[in-house]
């Protein structure tokens, strides 16, 4: 069944990559260190009879002691699905970007950098694309200190050009 | 209705059966101002949805004179914010009101205009967009259905029509 | 009179234009009349919904997802739920899967008409805006009866849906199918038919298999470029795998086949619906649900087929009664990468075009 192929496919990449596998709620999850997260997405990419070739989502997650970088994978071809988290350090949060890899990464790491910081190393425009361009501070992290009623409510100042 | 009204209103039908209107020029302005605003699009979120239902054959906001949606804020009078204000959009949104000419009213219709609504809290959202630009009628509702909005339109014509009794804000304060 | 030089000019279609999508702001870079480069610019409707998940319980957050694809609200609530329901193990009841199903397909229906009239309405035809609106207000009565809101329905609950429908649904639902295939047909007639609008479509803004694979679309759009993919099918959520619709795939990669996908699919909709009516048992519409919903720490992904694309929801719980992340993945955000790259060289009439046939509601993309 695919389920195995994809599974003994998972144990051999983790082997050569540093990750752990685990199985949570029926999808295998692969976590790994952010220097490898290339080399994963990659070889996940082109497995062998169960390529997981499609980029659905690309999440940034705040777990307190670090961030992750989430990848879901499915594919076109079959009901392979993979979910691939890069451990990333929170005091200098950077990370390869794959925008090499799918096209479609672009504006997902676009977000993950507007939300919590996360700088993606190769990205070609890494703008903040939902808050203003001179915004301070990166929400969805946990340490976030949300602005008062005050400052909500007072009209930004638009720079020139935005 | 008070007796004084009534006596007027019926000497101004007996006139009217005779084909006469008698009226003041600042009457004949107002009442025609407020029988066709001309509105800008300023739709934001759902509530634009629920204007665009107005404006179709069910409800019909052409039975009034409202239907003329101008694109350009220069030709408009009316500006219906419907929707979600973020601290984002709120330059634009001020710049659109300075844009239009005098006499203006604006309506907030939902309550995400009106003060936030379910999104009060958060980090990126104007809490209501009396907060930037002064603020004629609310209308309450998330969203409003279209007669809601009839409604409101309505108080406003109410409001333009007796500018004594409702001293309209000038422009700036 | 010769020629001295020409001149690039940015033209800005700012956040406030009659282009009904909402608050989406492009930089679009002319050579004359010939588009050399977009820029979109987004957030002016961003609200923060993913911060807010944070603070409020799993319960409390079924009404934010409502307004995030304001148009199709019952299918967010669809995804969120059945998000949570995984990570709880909980086994909806028969008859509110299927309730859910027909409110689902209501949805989808809606909010194709809304995509038909909207990229009517851009290109100036008045007349099946009117029409799709006007039917769509068929579609609202049915939401209004039931659950008392005409848009932002929050009908479904973790568990099942809120409650049962009143006696007169089922007659004014049966009314409405029978009526489906005339209005199908109409508007066919009035937009498809017609030839400007076919001449504004056809071959406008091609987008190839490898380019819409690379960059994740998925929805209709990549339906429209030759891929059969359906999430419905190819991995069942609810109790899809038990009805009996095909998916509609086109191959000209174009506008025109983007707008005819939907009415194709509006036909396969209501397959779906009439089978959901005819096969719904009775019972209970809610499971047993604790009052306090505490579900273990642990993580999940489920997706589902939005009417725009498709809707992802990424949930990870830490064992307390708020949720610690939830990640919405829009349908809406990832079509619209594709959106500048296959609009160079087209004139800018056809931009607006193009932009209309990717149906991105901004609620969605800007969350």
């Amino acid at each position: 069944m695919e389920n195995n192929v994809l599974r003994a496919r998972v144990d051999e990449l983790a082997a050569r990559v540093n990750g752990q596998v685990e199985e949570a709620l029926g999808e295998l999850v692969l976590t790994v260190n952010s220097p490898y997260v290339v080399e994963t997405l990659a070889a996940a990419k082109n497995f062998q009879g169960v390529p997981c070739d499609f980029l659905h989502d690309l999440a940034g997650l705040d777990l307190g002691d670090r961030f992750e970088v989430v990848y879901q994978l499915t594919s076109l071809r079959g009901p392979q699905r993979l979910r691939v988290k890069a451990r990333v350090a929170r005091d200098n949060p950077v990370i390869d970007s794959v925008v090499k890899l799918w096209a479609g990464a672009d504006w997902l790491e676009r977000e993950a950098y507007d939300m919590f910081g996360i700088v993606f190393k190769g990205h070609p425009n890494l703008k903040r694309i939902y808050m203003w361009d001179d915004f301070e501070g990166y929400p969805l992290r946990k340490d976030f200190v949300p602005p008062t009623y005050e400052e909500r409510a007072t009209m930004r100042v638009r720079k020139e050009g935005e | 209705m008070d007796v004084a009204k009534e006596k007027e209103l019926r000497e101004a039908e007996a006139l009217a059966e005779k084909g006469i209107i008698l009226a003041n020029v600042d009457k004949l302005l107002n009442w025609a101002r407020g029988h066709s605003f001309w509105p800008v699009t300023q739709g934001l979120a759902c509530c634009a949805i629920e204007m665009m239902a107005a404006g179709n054959p069910r409800f019909d906001i052409s039975r009034f004179g409202w239907e003329v949606f101008r694109a350009s804020p220069r030709q408009a009078d009316l500006m219906i914010v419907a929707g979600t204000v973020t601290r984002k959009i709120a330059p634009i949104i001020r710049r659109v009101y300075d844009q239009m000419p005098e006499p203006k009213w604006v309506v907030a219709m939902g309550s995400c205009a009106n003060a936030g609504g379910p999104f009060a809290d958060s980090y990126s959202v104007l809490p209501g967009v009396d907060k930037i630009i002064p603020v004629d009628v609310y209308i309450p509702g998330c969203p409003p259905r279209p007669e809601s909005l009839f409604f409101g339109l309505m108080q406003l014509q109410q409001k333009v029509a007796n500018p004594a009794k409702v001293r309209l804000m000038k422009h700036g304060k | 009179m010769t020629i001295e030089r020409t001149e690039e000019i940015s033209l800005n279609m700012g956040p406030q234009h009659p282009s009904m999508h909402g608050v989406f702001r492009m930089i679009v870079h002319l050579e004359g009349e010939v588009v050399t480069k977009i820029e979109p610019k987004i957030g002016y409707l961003h609200r923060g919904l993913e911060k807010i998940a944070e603070s409020r319980t799993y319960a409390q957050f079924i009404p934010y997802t409502d307004r995030l694809d304001y148009l199709a609200s019952p299918h967010n609530n669809l995804a969120y739920v059945q998000t949570v329901e995984k990570l709880l193990g909980i086994q909806v009841p028969e008859r509110a899967e299927y309730l859910r199903v027909i409110f689902a397909e209501l949805a989808r229906i809606a909010s194709h008409q809304v995509m038909i009239g909207s990229l009517a309405l851009d290109m100036a035809g008045w007349t099946a805006w009117g029409y799709c609106f006007r039917d769509r207000e068929r579609i609202l009565d049915l939401y209004e009866m039931t659950a008392g809101g005409r848009l932002t329905v929050n009908y479904m609950r973790i568990g099942g849906v809120s409650h049962e429908p009143p006696p007169e649904f089922w007659p004014a639902l049966n009314s409405f199918l029978d009526d489906l295939p005339a209005m199908i047909e109409e508007y066919y007639g009035i937009f498809y038919g017609n030839e400007i609008a076919q001449a504004r479509m056809k071959g406008i803004g091609i987008l190839t298999k490898e380019m819409a694979e690379n960059y994740s679309v998925t929805g209709c759009a990549l339906r429209a470029s030759g891929v059969q993919y359906d999430v419905r099918k190819a991995a069942p959520y609810g109790i899809y795998d038990r009805f009996d619709f095909d998916i509609p795939v086109l191959y000209g990669c174009d506008t025109y086949d983007r707008a005819l996908i939907r009415l194709l699919e509006m036909r396969e909709s209501l397959k779906i619906l009439r089978q959901a009516v005819r096969d719904i048992p009775e019972g209970p519409v809610m499971a047993k649900v604790p009052k306090l919903i505490k579900p273990p720490a642990g993580e999940v992904y489920h997706r589902v087929e939005n009417p725009k694309g498709e809707l992802g929801f990424y949930i990870v719980s830490d064992g307390s009664n708020k949720p610690a992340r939830v990640r919405i993945r829009p349908g809406a955000f990832v079509n619209m990468q594709v959106f500048p790259p296959i609009s160079v060289g087209l004139k800018i009439q056809d931009v607006i075009a193009i932009f209309a046939s990717f149906d991105a509601v901004l609620g969605e993309v800007d969350k």
